[in-house]
């Protein structure tokens, strides 16, 4: 298969210098053809539905689109789905969300069945045409999902359902034990002068400007943006590190380069299990919380085998195996009958504490106008302009 | 950071110790040879210099720890895993795939033009030459986003074909460069002395010209497969999906979190850049292809 | 020739040149009417935009800088003091550079980084408190950047010292120049042409830079490019990733352009004959 591949990217290499002498005009009738032979896939796939053998999907492939390492690439996840259906699943991966939409866009509709898209994006991507529906009807998992994610607007577009939630998290408060005698209770310490040069800030702009707005006490969803530009220029001498990763963080904490900061509830409990002196707490002022949903892709080669495995990603028995993976990096399930059977190590370790969604503010969607002005702001906090 | 500031005491000393060495005297002897030693000494120095990092990545990739802490405790276990790593192992492949057809390409394209342009162009050459220290000036990052934006229009997008044809334009003109230098400094007397004794115009190219630029034809193509293996740039914005070159798996690795089999893939690759070296050495023993790239460089823009 | 030049021109030319067009459109795609509201954009925020690209061509500055402090020496110790063994070195300086600048950069995280190796053995000799790092500086970037474009320098500064003919250096020392002047006349201004070479194919890539200081930079070390690929990978607005790529081109050229007249002005002669 993979040499397979290599090979057809070298004949596709010795083409492409062919193709300048001829110009470059016929490329488009080769994306034509490929998207041609998916079409005549799909069409095989139907027929053999419809006689229902004992697994019903055998020999189909499905393609999800995901982060690297992000609970559907565990071995346990696919073995599971390849047991109960006989497809096989391929992972395509993406590194964010904006490359998640470019991906799709660039190609990946009529390629990938599933994604993962932050519901921030699912209106853009609804309008773009890149994901389409679900049909809750086919995912007999639907019930055990929490109520207080259902009922979040941002995960309709006209009334209907367009992202199924799948876990959950927030980004409380986190500090180091040895350095605070009492458990902070507010943002406010991320502005305190005694923690000058000792913070690690989260490099997102959502997060940023949400995080600002509750500690402004403002709405997090439509703050006033001004002021939130000057609180962040405020508490920029304070930043030691505006991190991007799990790892920029837990390096930067481990080796006191930073005591304090707003990071991942989940990745703060694996600390905790390992020992690290982390405490995690939602402070009074609320804090952000996030929701990873899946999404059928738009003209997905394989649309019933899509939801099969949405409804296979949010069933009991995965959370609950991912949950109890101590190396699995799971957050916290979006099902309330998973959670109910952690234990109280696997729900520390992973903070799945559901009385806490109502102190968050769950991230919506954002227009594109809304994006780029939030990300022009941090990007000024972040470039130092007074 | 104490080696940077060691150096323009060092330098402004070099012109003391030139003279010796244009011709050795026997009075300035010993004096001639402790410059010599200091000038080692800061070679040396530099080398150390250059290749800390990646020694250090290389002791790394055998200890045990997972953050790379000390004590030392040696292991192998991360080429085992390294060996299971089909992300990497793929990604390298890829990239590999990549460069190698665009070096070949890139090497006849470039060797086609460098000869028209020494042997036919008459006011063609300098157009062409203003083009390509222009697609060589031009930082990857601003050539990578042009491409992107007009395949945008186009409405072509990323793409296999778009990412080879980019690699190719960045990487030719450095084949260009590297030939022309060599054949100006050739000369044409040998052909048509060829040609004179009955040879066919392809004949007296094919028995003379090509076995005298065959060297420099080779370091271009080098050069070439180094720069595209290398242009993370137009990787990153031309690549279509799925399909991670090396420097992009590297660069999500960094970013989100690795695994000590990096190190173990860097010190692989660091070891047959070595032996590559060596080759690329034996290759241009008598006339660094790059120090005539650079010179010619120099003549433009000087 | 002809699918040389169609390559060239479909690939390098014609694209640099719809930049101009492509920024003056309305965003996010580059489908849009043109309005100019990118430019105008960048236009009113001057203390981000300006402020990140005077760090650019700062940062690139340094660097070419610190290249040729390093190299500078090196070069000549190569070409003076050398003989048998001189390609086995450079190619020495070369080879770690055949690899990926990205398995360098990574390599460079690994030995600043918190804890690692430099900053412990900073830290042993009493240089540095525990904790210190210089990831996610500044300086971080500039080492980074000087380390990957040393050879470049070497390469282009031993190309002009190995044409600095002895019997010149014996004839300025018959007529009685001493070692600093011999430097300073004879020297430096005929190595002049490989440092305009240098600074051309060091400036240029390093004030472009963009993954240097995505993964080294941290907090103060953002860059001009960083903010143009963000505008690109993170929210897609592609006019104003064309008008600042523009800006950024024009910057360096007018800066390159400056130095040059300034060396051609303080070495009067040295660039005229090139050889």
């Amino acid at each position: 298969m993979k040499t397979r591949r290599y090979a057809s990217l070298l004949a596709l290499a010795l083409a492409g210098a062919l193709m300048l002498a001829a110009c470059a005009e016929d490329e488009a009738d080769d994306v034509d053809e490929v998207t041609d032979d998916v079409d005549e896939t799909t069409d095989d796939v139907d027929d053999t539905t419809d006689e229902d053998a004992a697994l019903p999907f055998e020999g189909e492939t499905l393609t999800v689109l995901n982060w690297n390492d992000y609970g559907s690439d565990q071995d346990y996840a696919i073995a599971g789905f390849e047991e109960r259906t006989g497809a096989t699943v391929e992972h395509v991966y993406h590194s964010g969300g904006e490359e998640l939409r470019e991906v799709l866009r660039t190609g990946g509709v009529g390629e990938i069945d599933v994604a993962l898209p932050n519901p921030t994006y699912v209106e853009q991507m609804q309008e773009e045409g890149t994901i389409e529906a679900v049909d809750p009807d086919l995912l007999d998992n639907l019930d055990g999902v929490y109520d207080d994610f259902l009922d979040i607007d941002d995960i309709y577009v006209d009334g209907e359902l367009y992202g199924v939630p799948w876990v959950w998290g927030s980004t409380g408060l986190t500090y180091n034990t040895e350095h605070f005698d009492q458990e902070p209770t507010s943002w406010g310490v991320l502005w305190d002068d005694e923690w000058e040069g000792q913070v690690g800030f989260m490099d997102s702009p959502v997060e940023a400007v949400m995080l600002t707005a509750l500690y402004l006490g403002d709405d997090p969803h439509d703050p006033d943006l001004d002021a939130v530009r000057e609180a962040l220029i405020d508490m920029r001498p304070n930043v030691e590190l505006y991190w991007g990763s799990s790892d920029d963080w837990t390096r930067a904490f481990t080796t006191e380069a930073i005591s304090v900061g707003n990071f991942w509830a989940g990745d703060a409990g694996s600390m905790m299990e390992e020992g690290e002196p982390v405490g995690y707490v939602i402070p009074e002022e609320g804090a952000a919380g996030w929701l990873s949903t899946w999404s059928v892709v738009a003209d997905a080669p394989n649309v019933e085998l899509a939801h099969a495995w949405i409804d296979w990603m949010i069933s009991e028995e995965f959370l609950v195996e991912w949950a109890e993976d101590p190396t699995g990096n799971a957050p916290a399930p979006a099902n309330e009958l998973a959670q109910e059977q952690l234990s109280e190590d696997v729900k520390a370790r992973i903070q799945a504490y559901p009385e806490q969604v109502e102190d968050l503010a769950i991230m919506g969607s954002l227009s594109q106008e809304e994006q780029q002005a939030y990300t022009d702001l941090l990007a000024e906090v972040k470039a130092g302009v007074q | 950071m104490a080696t940077n500031t060691a150096a323009p005491p060092e330098s402004t000393a070099a012109p003391a110790s030139s003279g010796d060495v244009g011709g050795p005297r026997p009075d300035g002897h010993g004096r001639a040879r402790r410059q010599r030693r200091g000038w080692l000494a800061w070679l040396w120095l530099v080398l150390g210099v250059v290749y800390t990092p990646v020694l250090v990545v290389m002791v790394l990739s055998f200890n045990a720890s997972r953050y790379g802490t000390l004590p030392f405790a040696f292991t192998a276990e991360w080429y085992v895993a390294l060996a299971g790593n089909d992300a990497l192992i793929s990604a390298t492949g890829r990239s590999l795939v990549l460069s190698t057809s665009v070096a070949a390409v890139a090497a006849a394209l470039g060797t086609a033009l460098a000869l028209w342009m020494v042997r036919f162009a008459r006011s063609g050459a300098t157009l062409f030459t203003a083009l390509l220290t222009t697609a060589i000036t031009i930082p990857w990052l601003i050539l990578a986003v042009a491409m992107l934006l007009v395949a945008n229009a186009v409405g072509v997008g990323r793409g296999l074909p778009l990412l080879f044809l980019g690699s190719l334009a960045v990487a030719m003109p450095y084949v260009v460069l590297v030939v022309v230098a060599r054949l100006q400094g050739l000369g044409t007397e040998l052909e048509q002395a060829a040609r004179s004794l009955g040879a066919r115009p392809l004949t007296a190219f094919r028995l003379v010209t090509l076995p005298l630029i065959g060297k420099s034809v080779l370091s271009g193509t080098l050069l070439a497969f180094i720069i595209t293996f290398n242009n993370f740039p137009i990787h990153f914005f031309l690549a279509p999906f799925g399909f991670n070159t090396l420097p992009m798996e590297i660069y999500t690795f960094v970013l989100s979190g690795y695994d000590p089999d990096i190190n173990a893939l860097a010190t692989v690759l660091i070891s047959v850049a070595v032996g590559l070296g060596l080759v690329l050495l034996a290759v241009a023993r008598r006339r660094g292809g790059d120090a005539t790239a650079t010179s010619r460089l120099q003549e433009m823009w000087g | 020739m002809l699918p040389s030049a169609l390559l060239l021109l479909a690939l390098v030319v014609v694209p640099l040149f719809l930049l101009v067009y492509f920024g003056l459109l309305a965003g996010p795609g580059v489908d849009g009417p043109v309005t100019g509201e990118e430019w105008a954009r960048i236009a009113g925020q001057p203390d981000l935009y300006g402020r990140l690209l005077v760090r650019s061509l700062v940062l690139g500055l340094a660097a070419t800088v610190l290249t040729i402090l390093v190299a500078w020496p090196t070069a000549w110790a190569l070409s003076r003091h050398v003989r048998r063994l001189r390609s086995l070195y450079l190619a020495l300086v070369i080879i770690p550079h055949l690899t990926s600048s990205l398995l360098l950069i990574y390599a460079m995280y690994v030995l600043i980084a918190p804890g690692g190796p430099l900053m412990a053995a900073l830290t042993g000799v009493g240089l540095a408190e525990p904790g210190d790092t210089l990831l996610f500086t500044r300086w971080a970037v500039l080492l980074m950047l000087a380390y990957l474009f040393l050879p470049f320098m070497v390469m282009a500064l031993y190309a002009a010292v190995e044409r600095i003919d002895d019997t010149v250096l014996d004839a300025a020392r018959s007529l009685g120049a001493g070692a600093w002047q011999r430097f300073r006349h004879v020297v430096l201004p005929l190595t002049v042409p490989g440092m305009l070479a240098g600074l051309v194919i060091v400036f240029t890539p390093a004030a472009g830079a963009f993954v240097e200081a995505r993964i080294l930079g941290g907090t103060d070390g953002m860059m001009f490019g960083t903010l143009i690929s963000e505008q690109v990978s993170r929210v897609n607005n592609q006019p104003r990733a064309a008008a600042m790529s523009v800006i950024l081109l024009v910057a360096i050229l007018v800066l390159l352009g400056g130095v040059r007249a300034t060396l051609r002005r303080a070495f009067p002669g040295a660039l005229r004959g090139g050889r």
